[in-house]
């Protein structure tokens, strides 16, 4: 199934990284370099999954999650932290704020594909 | 007895007296006014350190006393002889024989009717007391410039705590950052994704992707170290099932432990095991052991035992690797206290993970052990609470 998956990150390299699996995998993707870019293009592009970094400048993922939610039609579509924080209490504070799941860095290349699958697979109702 | 105290002679009142002052060393002194003859008694003589041939002045109630005092005690006794005003000094004095002392020297006057007749009062010995002062005050000054450095030394090094935990978060950030990127290629590489690569690519991909893994998890247990000294590890407590745990940990060290060709296994079934604490530290410390535990064995096995004793959860990771030599097992769980590291760089890591993982045993409340037999084997041994306390 080929989906369209909003790539946020403000680190270009890592944003690249995950575009190029992505698109490896058969999926489309759009890429946005920070919080504010996001909602722009979550407005147009209309995602299917949304994989979120959660330290940026300026506003940061759980802000930028927060808002993407109030986009009307995106209430749904799964998104999925991406960090580089070990903090096993941070899985916590994701759900919380509405995460549907969490990909750590470095991305384990073995999982990534299941992940994404899982994410697109079910969609949070 | 009364019988007894007949038959002495009682002692004179004068000779009493001057036992007391003899013994107190605590001297008389008194000038008339009309004569300007001085009188002193015989312990303000021993005070002096005189003989009985010594003749004093209305000087000698002066000249005894250190020079820049002197000014002192004359004006003391003009005021007594003029205004009849008493003083109470305590001064530097030095005595015939050069024996430097301090002598409180007190005086008043003596009056019949409006007119002063004499002066006079005693002198006493206070060096002793004096010596005691000095002494209590220099070590309460010392005491309080001891509490003060300790204060300031106290406030530095939280400064430098604090300075260096933000260090160390941001700098694993930082590092953290291009390693991500360097394991996240070099996984998409060796999957194939960029295209096709020789079995020499994958095998140096291979090399290059467990280097970043190393640093990332050097930089990992640096960021855990830094948390642990700020108090600031925030810990769960959670139910879990070790025995998951164990199981887990099994399988993600079994290919290196079949590389090395080790059995690597799990002593009696795998029952359930719940606890209630922090499941990922808990994991971590076991992962640690038992990846030490494989890395430092050649031959043989790697055996992990689980049980509980009172209340505790003991779990027993034993190899039948190189063992440590009884003179370097106290420092064993230092920081950066890999052994043998002269003689062989066929065994790395960071020399984090045993200390780390003490400071996390500790942080749960549990302990750390290890015997261990050159050539025979290591076992580690750590306990930790089932449930809270």
């Amino acid at each position: 199934m080929s989906a369209c998956i909003l790539i946020v990150d403000d680190n270009e390299t890592n944003s690249y990284l995950l575009c190029f699996y992505a698109e490896r995998l058969g999926h489309r993707t759009v890429v946005a370099r920070s919080g504010p870019e996001a909602l722009d293009l979550a407005a147009t592009h209309r995602p299917d999954l949304i994989l979120l970094d959660l330290h940026m400048p300026q506003m940061d993922g759980f802000e930028t999650a927060a808002r993407l939610r109030t986009i009307p039609g995106l209430d749904a579509v799964p998104i999925v932290a991406v960090t580089a924080n070990v903090d096993p209490l941070l899985r916590g504070r994701l759900a919380r704020a509405g995460f549907a799941g969490c990909i750590s860095k470095p991305i384990d290349t073995e999982a990534f594909p299941s992940v994404l699958q899982r994410h697109l697979g079910t969609p949070a109702p | 007895m009364p019988a007894a105290t007949n038959n002495i002679t009682p002692v004179a009142d004068t000779e009493l007296l001057a036992e007391a002052g003899r013994l107190a060393r605590l001297g008389g002194w008194s000038l008339e006014l009309s004569t300007g003859t001085v009188s002193w008694t015989a312990a303000a003589r021993q005070l002096h350190e005189v003989g009985t041939d010594y003749r004093p002045t209305a000087a000698s109630l002066v000249d005894f006393y250190e020079p820049e005092v002197r000014p002192v005690v004359e004006e003391a006794l003009r005021r007594a002889r003029t205004a009849g005003a008493p003083f109470d000094l305590e001064l530097p004095f030095v005595t015939a024989r050069n024996i430097a002392l301090w002598v409180r020297f007190s005086g008043q006057a003596y009056h019949e009717g409006a007119e002063i007749l004499r002066i006079g009062g005693f002198v006493q010995d206070v060096t002793l007391r004096r010596r005691a002062e000095d002494l209590l005050r220099h070590q309460r000054d010392e005491a309080q410039r001891l509490v003060a450095e300790h204060a300031a030394a106290d406030t530095r090094q939280r400064e430098l705590d604090r300075l260096k935990g933000e260090f160390l978060a941001t700098m694993s950030h930082e590092i953290r950052t291009p390693l991500n990127s360097i394991v996240g290629f070099t996984g998409i590489l060796l999957k194939g994704l960029a295209g096709p690569t020789t079995d020499e690519q994958q095998k140096q991909l291979g090399l290059v992707r467990d280097s970043a893994r190393r640093l990332l998890a050097l930089v990992n247990d640096f960021l855990d170290l830094s948390r642990l000294d700020a108090g600031r590890l925030a810990l769960q407590q959670a139910p879990f099932d070790f025995a998951t745990v164990v199981a887990e940990v099994l399988t993600e060290l079994r290919p290196a432990a079949e590389a090395k060709q080790l059995d690597l296994r799990q002593t009696g079934a795998a029952a359930p095991c719940p606890l209630v604490g922090d499941r990922h530290r808990t994991r971590q410390i076991l992962c640690n052991l038992v990846d030490n535990a494989v890395e430092f064995t050649e031959r043989g096995e790697v055996e992990v035992s689980v049980r509980t004793d009172a209340g505790r959860l003991v779990v027993a990771v034993r190899d039948t690797g190189i063992g440590i030599r009884p003179d370097q097992l106290p420092h064993l769980f230092e920081a950066f206290r890999q052994l043998d590291t002269s003689a062989h760089r066929r065994h790395e890591g960071t020399g984090l993970g045993l200390h780390l993982s003490r400071r996390l045993l500790e942080a749960l409340g549990g302990t750390i052990s290890v015997a261990s037999q050159p050539g025979v084997g290591s076992t580690f041994t750590f306990a930790i609470p089932v449930a809270p306390p």
